[in-house]
């Protein structure tokens, strides 16, 4: 961030346009965060533009395609892209099925019935020639479904993650016949973050630039990506009763330190909102 | 866990319906046999629009799973 726009900030005088737009959208479906939110939402938006505390050099802002941090209390408020927030499947609002329990911590899935939409289509909304990345912040340790995710057809090929399903848990890249399998012990958001860090599979495929895959055979599955469950071919299938407060789905992951700085802003903005 | 149990017919006025300005109806079929349609908790307690009240009243019954497919 620039000296002169610290200063502006530190006075109070200014907020980031898109955070307002975003606070803006929040108060419009229902719900005017407090000034302490203002600032965490501020402080959102300046690290993910390489222009914050906790980022300072990497600006990924053009490269996110949706930005969620399920928050405001509401199906409403908490199904907002924040960095396109308007009510239009174009601008990818969340829109929610079944069974979930929405508050300001984040939303929570019943595991039977309970999907999102988040009007999003790999195979037409991402990047082909990009190695791009979906991020999921659970926030309960439960055994069942799958957290994000959509595929054409039913040997993997697309994209999913899920914290603990059938015992192992799971990332997969945005692209071809490659997944990652996690440690088999499940343990909570943040340590499921570490671990997949650790071992250099943080939720996608490293270091792979995607080439042109035709829908239905490609990475990019020609499917809506869901949310708390998997679009299963065309069908929400094994529903997921994981919490979670934040996701991002990004078109290019870029190289192996923007996961890390992407949790760093995700723990940041979740703190500042006091959750 | 209970869930609301519906006809064939009750499920297709369900289906595509908003029950909150956000959230739509979403009947699945349990893992009984034969199965149910069914909608959860959440749907019927936080429905707020009066046309479908009448969800209030469905029998209920404890959540069979049905067998999640493999991904």
């Amino acid at each position: 961030m620039s000296n002169r726009y610290a200063t502006i900030l530190a006075l109070g005088s200014s907020i980031d346009p898109d955070a307002q737009a975003y606070i803006t959208a929040l108060t419009t479906q229902g719900y005017t965060p407090t000034a302490g939110e203002k600032n965490g939402i501020n402080g959102l938006f300046l690290n993910l533009k390489g222009a914050g505390s906790v980022n300072s050099t990497d600006n990924m802002y053009a490269d996110l395609k949706i930005v969620r941090p399920y928050f405001g209390g509401s199906a409403s408020t908490n199904g907002l892209n924040a960095i396109a927030p308007t009510t239009s499947p174009a601008n990818f609002y969340g829109t929610f099925f079944g069974g979930w329990v929405h508050t300001n911590a984040g939303s929570d899935p019943n595991g039977i019935n309970g999907y999102m939409s988040n009007n999003f289509i790999p195979s037409v909304n991402m990047s082909s020639n990009t190695n791009g990345g979906i991020f999921c912040n659970v926030i309960q340790n439960t055994d069942v479904g799958m957290d994000i995710g959509c595929q054409t057809f039913t040997n993997f090929t697309g994209l999913l993650i899920a914290s603990n399903f059938f015992g192992t848990r799971y990332s997969r890249a945005l692209t071809t016949n490659q997944f990652s399998v996690a440690p088999s012990s499940p343990t909570n958001a943040a340590a499921f973050w570490g671990s997949l860090q650790i071992l250099g599979q943080p939720y996608f495929q490293q270091n792979t630039i995607l080439t042109p895959f035709s829908a239905g055979t490609s990475g990019r599955p020609d499917r809506d990506l869901l949310s708390g469950a998997i679009n299963s071919n065309g069908s929400p299938a094994n529903y997921t009763n994981r919490a979670r407060n934040f996701e991002v789905v990004l078109n290019d992951v870029r190289d192996t330190n923007r996961p890390l700085i992407l949790k760093q802003i995700v723990d940041a903005f979740n703190t500042a909102v006091g959750r | 866990m209970i869930v609301y149990v519906l006809t064939e017919a009750e499920k297709d006025l369900l289906v595509g319906q908003f029950f909150t300005p956000n959230d739509k109806f979403n009947p699945v079929l349990d893992g009984d046999t034969p199965p149910d349609w069914i909608i959860s908790e959440q749907e019927v307690e936080q429905n707020q629009y009066e046309e479908f009240n009448w969800v209030k009243n469905l029998p209920t019954k404890n959540w069979i799973p049905p067998t999640p497919p493999n991904p």
